[in-house]
């Protein structure tokens, strides 16, 4: 049973003569353990395919499902799924502001319920393997572009998610701390097995992946 | 949640060198703050008010007084059996007979009216001026009286002093009209009670020099009687009870039924005066719908990360529900805490005082009652959850995606 699985998903914007389709009939299948690129030109939809697998937003028609179960955004187990199924890595960081790398990296195992103690432990733990271990207590804006990336894919790792959603994590990134993100992304990947998809609209990025979809014109098409 | 709470409440409220109080959040505590202050200040005084108005009428003037029923004054055979009666009550701490009368106050060239009183020695119990007196001492003999603050202030006289008592003695009235009766009295002591009419009015002359200056024969115009326990349930059973005891040629008139109103209406007033300074309560509240309103629109940035990891949204109302009260709640016990202040400062200064005529009494006092306390501190509280939980739906509206793709 694939990992996640998505059939004839669509998403327009707008209404009437407006009515912009981002998405028509896009159908992917994701294995546990997979990297997928999906590669696109900006605003062709990649973010927008990314929010839906993360259920964040809901299609207007289609479905996925996560290991076989069909699951929505508006669904009361929604908010659950994000938290223990789905890690996020967005292009801007979004790390809280108020609180240190550490909390930040903790922040979602202490919404899944988990001590406070128990939490910034493991955060310790991850902060360490994403040699950030110095930076614990420091707050977002003490950190470089990279630093923060990291400590964002921390946190989408805290809670050992089968699914990390990335979007443009290294759209904002010179080139040195992109390789340094993605090479981090290959490490987790290989370690702890989880599933990644990545949105680009580097294609040099994109190439790197095992598996590469590009979306263009609203449809997503295997490159290899 | 369980940790999520706290965990987020604490991060809050971190001093951070860079964190800089928004100016909607300081408006909010200031108004908060400032209206719960003139609140408890107003209870304050107002409490004050009305405890030492009701200690003070309670301890200078009689709590029953007991009259004839003929109106007619009492006699010393009329009371005998009655103070015999009394003096067996466990609840009574003084019945004491009384002649009263009116008189004129002349010194130097002032001329002032006023009230004797002159309390026989057949009672029972201390004399209530004992824990008033400010000068002098209180033992009366021969022409000794003894007057209020405010005459001797007026009167310009001490103890040691000669005032003269003038009486418009209507027996004896000649083909020239009435001749007035007149004596010089030595002050022997001054009292202050604080209850102005008491202090402007009073003099208090043994029975005997009364009698003589008077020119009346042992008469009483009434009897005094004291409770241990003044409060109004007791008394009113006490004059039930007295009044079946001594029967139908004796009208007892109690506190309750003489100042009740007065009572009454001083504790309206204030619930009036509390109801009225409430609204800026509510209007500093008001002000807590646009601080939350913008403090969702600052920090939609955060619900959004929240949402993501999966905090659901009747979570995050929570925590930004209960962040907002903790700062109105900190906000509400500030101001009970200046209330106290401004209300010390209040009673210690000297720039304006009540007026006696006007308010019975000339000092302003304050009182903290802890029941007045719990009431503010609920309706300000009460008024800002409201406020608060209002403008919480807009969290709900917020759109994740358009928050994310909004940077």
């Amino acid at each position: 049973m694939p990992m996640l699985e998505v059939k004839h998903l669509s998403k327009s914007f707008g209404d009437g003569n407006q009515k912009l389709d981002i998405l028509r009939n896009i159908n992917l299948c994701v294995e546990q353990g997979d990297f997928v690129c999906i590669s696109g030109q900006s605003g062709s939809g990649k973010s927008t395919l990314l929010h839906l697998l993360g259920l964040l937003d809901s299609p207007d028609s289609g479905v996925i499902l996560i290991n076989g179960e069909p699951v929505s955004s508006g669904s009361a187990a929604a908010p659950q799924l994000r938290n223990k199924l789905i890690g996020f890595v967005f292009q801007f960081h979004y790390l809280m502001d108020d609180l240190t790398t550490l909390e930040n990296v903790a922040l979602p195992m202490i919404v899944a319920g988990s001590g406070k103690r128990e939490s910034l432990e493991r955060a310790r733990g991850l902060l360490k393997e994403l040699d950030m271990e110095n930076r614990a207590g420091h707050y977002p804006n003490q950190l470089s572009g990279g630093e923060q990336q990291r400590a964002a894919l921390g946190r989408a790792m805290i809670n050992q998610p089968a699914l990390i959603l990335a979007d443009e994590p290294t759209g904002n990134l010179d080139p040195g701390h992109c390789r340094e993100v993605l090479d981090l992304f290959a490490r987790f990947n290989q370690r702890f097995g989880c599933t990644f998809i990545l949105a680009t609209h580097d294609l040099l990025v994109a190439t790197t992946s095992k598996i590469h979809y590009k979306l263009e014109n609203g449809a997503l098409n295997r490159q290899h | 949640m369980d940790a999520l709470l706290p965990f987020l409440t604490t991060t809050s409220f971190r001093l951070k060198n860079n964190r800089k109080l928004r100016f909607d959040y300081v408006v909010m505590i200031l108004g908060l703050v400032i209206s719960v202050t003139v609140v408890s200040t107003a209870i304050n005084l107002f409490e004050g008010y009305q405890r030492s108005l009701t200690e003070i009428m309670l301890d200078s003037s009689s709590h029953i007084l007991a009259f004839s029923d003929n109106e007619q004054y009492l006699t010393p055979v009329q009371l005998k059996p009655v103070l015999q009666t009394l003096e067996n009550r466990p609840e009574l701490k003084s019945a004491r007979p009384v002649y009263s009368n009116a008189v004129m106050i002349k010194k130097g060239g002032k001329v002032r009216s006023g009230l004797v009183r002159a309390y026989s020695d057949s009672g029972f119990g201390t004399y209530w001026f004992e824990k008033y007196l400010q000068r002098g001492t209180q033992k009366l003999a021969g022409d000794d009286i003894i007057i209020g603050e405010k005459m001797a202030r007026d009167m310009n006289a001490r103890v040691g002093d000669l005032l003269t008592l003038i009486y418009a003695d209507t027996k004896n009235v000649t083909p020239l009209g009435m001749i007035p009766h007149q004596a010089d009295y030595r002050i022997n002591a001054i009292i202050k009670t604080g209850y102005y009419e008491m202090d402007k009015s009073l003099i208090i002359m043994p029975e005997a020099t009364a009698f003589r200056f008077y020119k009346t024969k042992p008469q009483y115009s009434h009897l005094e009687i004291n409770l241990k326990d003044a409060a109004s349930k007791p008394t009113l059973k006490t004059t039930q009870n007295l009044q079946h005891l001594l029967g139908n040629g004796i009208i007892l008139q109690n506190w309750v039924d003489l100042n009740g109103n007065l009572f009454s209406l001083i504790t309206m007033e204030k619930w009036l005066i509390f109801l009225v300074f409430s609204f800026l309560i509510m209007i500093a509240s008001i002000n807590c719908i646009s601080t939350v309103s913008t403090s969702i629109f600052d920090r939609k940035k955060e619900i959004a990360i929240l949402r993501t990891v999966g905090t659901p949204d009747h979570q995050i109302k929570t925590i930004v529900y209960l962040r907002i009260l903790l700062v109105c709640s900190a906000s509400i016990i500030v101001g009970l805490m200046a209330g106290l202040l401004t209300s010390w400062l209040i009673t210690r200064q000297s720039l304006y005082q009540l007026k006696g005529d006007v308010y019975f009494i000339d000092r302003i006092t304050m009182k903290i009652s802890a029941f007045n306390y719990l009431i503010v501190f609920v309706t300000a509280f009460s008024a800002v959850s409201i406020c608060t939980y209002l403008p919480l739906k807009h969290i709900k509206r917020l759109q994740i995606i358009d928050i994310l793709r909004g940077n």
